[in-house]
């Protein structure tokens, strides 16, 4: 029972590190989630083996449920959604491959593929048999996910192999129950701090395990909770703040002569916490076309690399051609743009999809713009509810000195640029705090999300009305495309002119400048004429260009990072101490260091194992002539009073150092229990 | 040493597959030990005497112990010689180099003690009248561990005179071929044994197995599996220091009949068992369980830490 045991839970182990691995190329779940439902699986099989399957079904719908339905999870009628859902995905994958549409099916595939995997491999690793078919298997499955996507981190797989090796090299696998567990267990958590703390020691090995422990503290599971986990394009908006992590998952590549912002949704009605989804402002037909605008067209073309429900445009599109169905949340006929409306297109849109667009980017001259005032739209835009006190006073104080709109919402910008820092590693407010008020004037860091809610606000306190606007940034320039990643999902503001519509403004540290009147002293603002500087992409843009959700790549690291970090360099000092200091001493000391180095892979001598006993249960140790010889003198000397022989005779074979022994144990499978 | 070699070589050839037991009673030979051997008839234990008898080229003697034998019929009786008008010595059969004592538990506890005195005290009084036994004397005891009919087992004071206990145990197929092929045309491998060793040269090996070296701190090691067995849960009666004495005189011939001038905690644990084993007093529970004194005292080898500095 407890040599079962130790299987499973190393098995589990290694089984982590393969689902996390995958999950983090396909990025179903998340990690997090994934790994607590894989840690509950594998209690259900520890405690009752019989009904585990039950169980485990029970969790995996009590997670789906939770996830994706509202009601009761004893009504059964959300099964029928759920049967619906996943059936519909199920036939379009049976029809065009795989592609998911309906996230729950996402989930649902997942988990089911854990639990068959989960099963299969515990059960046939629980034989002793097929470590080297598991690990073999398992890293090519971790390298073919790899290189399919071309992202996820090639970390998983090293560890795969390092963390297999390891069970190769230590695994009890025809233990009995006399088997030292605890001796046992102490080397295996010896190797892992070890592995852990030459990861630590690696420059940031890219390990993303999701952000699993959740913001703050304690992790509890809340479906209204700010959005955890990493940096991506989202629907849900009531609730903004909380750390993020980088996503490098494509989503869209898009080919454009210049970089252009592409827009998603928008959003008006501020709470408190985010951002309304829901509410949508019924306008009269806009009076204006875009005619009223000079600048020039630009052709487009995106493709579509992970599902979305909408199709992302820069501002003012005029043509949109889909090779898939589009729906038009546009009052007008397409090819007039009604600069002041929502103009959203929802879709189904797959991996694979592809659409082209025409598009306007309009001059926006500043000089244009301090003439025109900010009159004409609905007061909805001007909402200040939810808003606090101390923020509307700030930000009158700021625009104290400027006479119209444009100045005034260019103030605001440039206050927010340069004046608080960005970081995703930032905490979601209380639940009673504001927002805005939180990251203004107590968290003081944040990402675009707080830069363009704080913008928008601040502006509707100074009489502009605006709105926050929300989609991708123009991504890296790669191959002659701009690839949009999840992490250039991103969120600014704009500000309603009348007579010319509304007009973006970025108040995102780092971003680009959509307008050239935010820091006209910025060295990469170039003319007036685009919304991006250049006119041409940059054919070589370094790391060192600025990114909206990339200010700075490296994080600015936590404290426990560092302290983590530096236990892990004492520790292999440690290590290295233990073995490899005080290599002379006297010929009792180098029997006990090789007895040391032996234990590591549970060859050690048993306590009440006389030398040549030991010497003759381990009979597949390497280099066995000289360390015959070398347990002969030491027989010599401690039990005979002998001489101690002279350092060249008892020196010990390169085989029986550390690195030798772990290679003779991983290609020797011969075990002694 | 190489003598030794070829009286084991010999014994080997009579009690063929059974180099342990050879070596035991080597070491019982220049300890000069008495061996209780615990087996089954048919194994050899005739043999194996007569071949040491042989080896050695020095008196052997065999008694059969049987209910109504006499203390007399062991060491000997006084006669009266009419001629000569006095009383003669008439030496018993325990007057010689190796005695068998064959089913020493079917005699009487009178008759076996009158044994036991002569291998404890190397000499015999009769009527008053005491005479040394001749040197090397070792007495190899023989009783049934399955018939306890009729018998009277050996009481714990006077098994603990013997310094080893052995079993035979049946040979190996491989093995038992091997003897039957041996014997197959009538002549016995035992016929064609020669002396190879001096009974001055045997008194030599003796000394110079004293002489080897025992270090502090397998000492101590000796003394901690003999107080372990005083301890032993299962034991009602733990080894005597005699016990721990004797392993380690034992454990000083192994060491030198393997070439050594110093002991290895290996010797002390090849000689445990069959030096401490007969010494203890197994509970009656454990008894009941199928658990045998030389189970436990494995189970305490198994437990002590061997000294390695």
């Amino acid at each position: 029972m407890r040599a079962d045991l130790i299987k499973r839970v190393l098995c589990g182990l290694w089984f982590i590190i393969l689902v996390a691995g995958l999950n983090s190329v396909l990025t179903f779940i998340n990690s997090g989630i994934l790994i607590l439902v894989f840690l509950f699986f594998l209690l259900a099989d520890l405690v009752v083996p019989k009904f585990a399957i039950v169980i485990k079904i029970v969790l995996s719908l009590l997670l789906v449920h939770r996830n994706y339905y509202i009601g009761s999870f004893f009504d059964p009628s959300w099964l029928t959604w759920l049967r619906q859902d996943v059936g519909k995905d199920l036939l379009a994958i049976s029809k065009q491959g795989l592609v998911i549409v309906e996230p729950v099916t996402a989930m649902v595939l997942t988990l089911a593929a854990v639990m068959l995997m989960q099963t299969l491999f515990s059960r046939i690793f629980l034989r002793g048999r097929g470590i080297t078919l598991f690990l073999c298997l398992g890293t090519a499955l971790l390298s073919a996910a790899y290189i399919w996507q071309g992202d996820g981190s090639v970390w998983y797989v090293i560890f795969y192999v390092i963390f297999g090796l390891i069970i190769k090299a230590t695994a009890p696998l025809e233990i009995g129950d006399s088997f030292p567990i605890g001796r046992w267990l102490w080397n295996l958590l010896v190797w892992v701090l070890v592995l852990t703390s030459v990861s630590w020691a690696l420059p940031d090995p890219g390990l993303d395990f999701g952000n699993w422990l959740g913001e703050g503290v304690a992790w509890k599971y809340d479906p209204f909770a700010p959005p955890r986990g990493r940096v991506g394009y989202r629907v849900f908006d009531e609730v903004l703040g909380g750390p993020l992590e980088e996503d490098e998952t494509p989503a869209l590549l898009v080919t454009s002569p210049v970089p252009v912002y592409l827009r998603g949704e928008t959003r008006w009605q501020y709470t408190g916490k985010g951002w309304r989804v829901d509410s949508v402002i019924q306008e009269p037909v806009p009076k204006l076309a875009p005619k009223h605008l000079e600048g020039k067209e630009i052709e487009i073309i995106v493709e579509v690399l992970a599902p979305a429900e909408f199709v992302f445009a820069p501002r003012y599109p005029l043509n949109i051609e889909a090779d898939c169905q589009v729906e038009v949340f546009y009052p007008a006929e397409v090819g007039q743009v009604f600069p002041y409306e929502d103009y959203q297109y929802n879709a189904n849109l797959r991996a694979g999809d592809q659409y082209r667009l025409t598009a306007l980017l309009p001059a926006d001259d500043p000089d244009v713009l301090r003439q025109l005032p900010n009159t004409g739209i609905d007061s909805s835009y001007l909402s200040l509810e939810n808003v606090s006190d101390s923020v509307q006073k700030l930000a009158l104080s700021l625009v104290e000195e400027e006479t119209n709109g444009y100045d005034k919402a260019v103030a605001l910008a440039s206050f927010l640029r340069y004046g608080w820092d960005y970081s995703l590693d930032t905490l979601a407010p209380a639940a009673d705090e504001d927002f805005v008020e939180n990251f203004l004037f107590k968290r003081r860091t944040g990402y675009c999300v707080h830069f363009s809610t704080a913008f928008v606000v601040m502006a509707r306190s100074v009489g502009l009305p605006a709105r926050w606007v929300k989609g991708y940034s123009y991504g890296a320039w790669e191959d002659g495309k701009y690839l949009v990643r999840n992490s250039h999902a991103h969120s600014w503001a704009e500000v309603w002119f009348e007579g010319y519509g509304w007009v973006p403004f970025e108040p995102t540290p780092g971003g680009a400048h959509l307008r050239t009147e935010v820091g006209v002293t910025d060295p990469d603002v170039v003319g007036p004429s685009t919304p991006i500087p250049e006119d041409k992409p940059d054919p070589n843009p370094g790391p060192e260009k600025p990114e909206p959700h990339k200010p700075d790549a490296k994080k600015p690291g936590n404290w426990w990072a560092y302290a983590a970090g530096g236990a892990g360099l004492i520790l292999i000092a440690a290590f290295v101490l233990l073995l490899w200091s005080g290599r002379g001493g006297g010929i009792r000391e180098i029997y006990a260091r090789l007895q040391t180095r032996l234990r590591l892979f549970g060859w050690q001598r048993r306590q009440w194992e006389t030398p040549r006993e030991h010497l003759n249960r381990v009979d597949s140790l390497p280099d066995r002539p000289r360390l015959t010889g070398f347990v002969r003198q030491f027989e010599d000397s401690v039990y005979g009073g002998a001489e101690e022989p002279a350092k060249q005779e008892r020196r010990l074979g390169k085989h029986l150092s550390l690195l030798g022994l772990f290679f003779h144990r991983i290609t020797h499978t011969k075990r002694h229990s | 040493m190489n003598k030794l070699q070829a009286l084991m070589d010999n014994l080997n050839k009579v009690l063929i597959g059974k180099e342990s037991v050879v070596e035991i009673v080597a070491v019982a030979l220049i300890c000069q030990g008495h061996v209780l051997v615990e087996d089954v008839p048919g194994l050899g234990k005739t043999m194996l005497v007569k071949g040491l008898a042989r080896s050695l080229g020095c008196k052997f003697s065999r008694i059969q112990f049987t209910p109504d034998l006499l203390p007399s019929d062991v060491v000997g009786v006084q006669i009266y010689n009419q001629k000569t008008m006095e009383f003669q010595y008439r030496p018993g059969p325990v007057m010689a180099n190796i005695v068998l004592a064959d089913e020493i538990n079917r005699t009487s506890p009178k008759t076996q003690s009158s044994l036991l005195e002569a291998m404890e005290e190397r000499q015999l009084t009769v009527d008053g009248e005491t005479r040394p036994l001749p040197q090397p004397f070792m007495v190899l005891a023989t009783q049934n561990p399955i018939e306890y009919e009729g018998t009277f087992p050996l009481p714990e004071a006077q098994l603990d005179r013997f310094l080893l206990r052995l079993e035979i145990g049946y040979p190996s197929p491989a093995t038992e071929v091997e003897i039957i092929r041996a014997q197959e045309h009538g002549k016995h491998p035992l016929d064609s044994l020669e002396k190879v060793l001096e009974i001055d040269e045997l008194l030599k090996i003796q000394q110079e197995a004293a002489q080897v070296k025992l270090s502090d701190s397998l000492a101590a090691y000796i003394v901690e599996l003999c107080n372990r067995t005083r301890n032993h849960a299962s034991l009602y009666l733990g080894a005597s220091p005699r016990g721990s004495l004797g392993l380690v005189r034992t454990a000083k011939a192994l060491a030198w009949l393997r070439g050594r001038d110093y002991v290895l905690p290996d010797d002390i644990k090849t000689m445990a068992v069959p030096v401490l084993a007969h010494r203890v007093i197994l509970n009656p529970e454990e008894k009941l369980q199928g658990q045998t004194a030389q189970d436990v005292i494995r189970k305490i080898i198994n437990s002590v830490i061997v000294p390695t500095r």
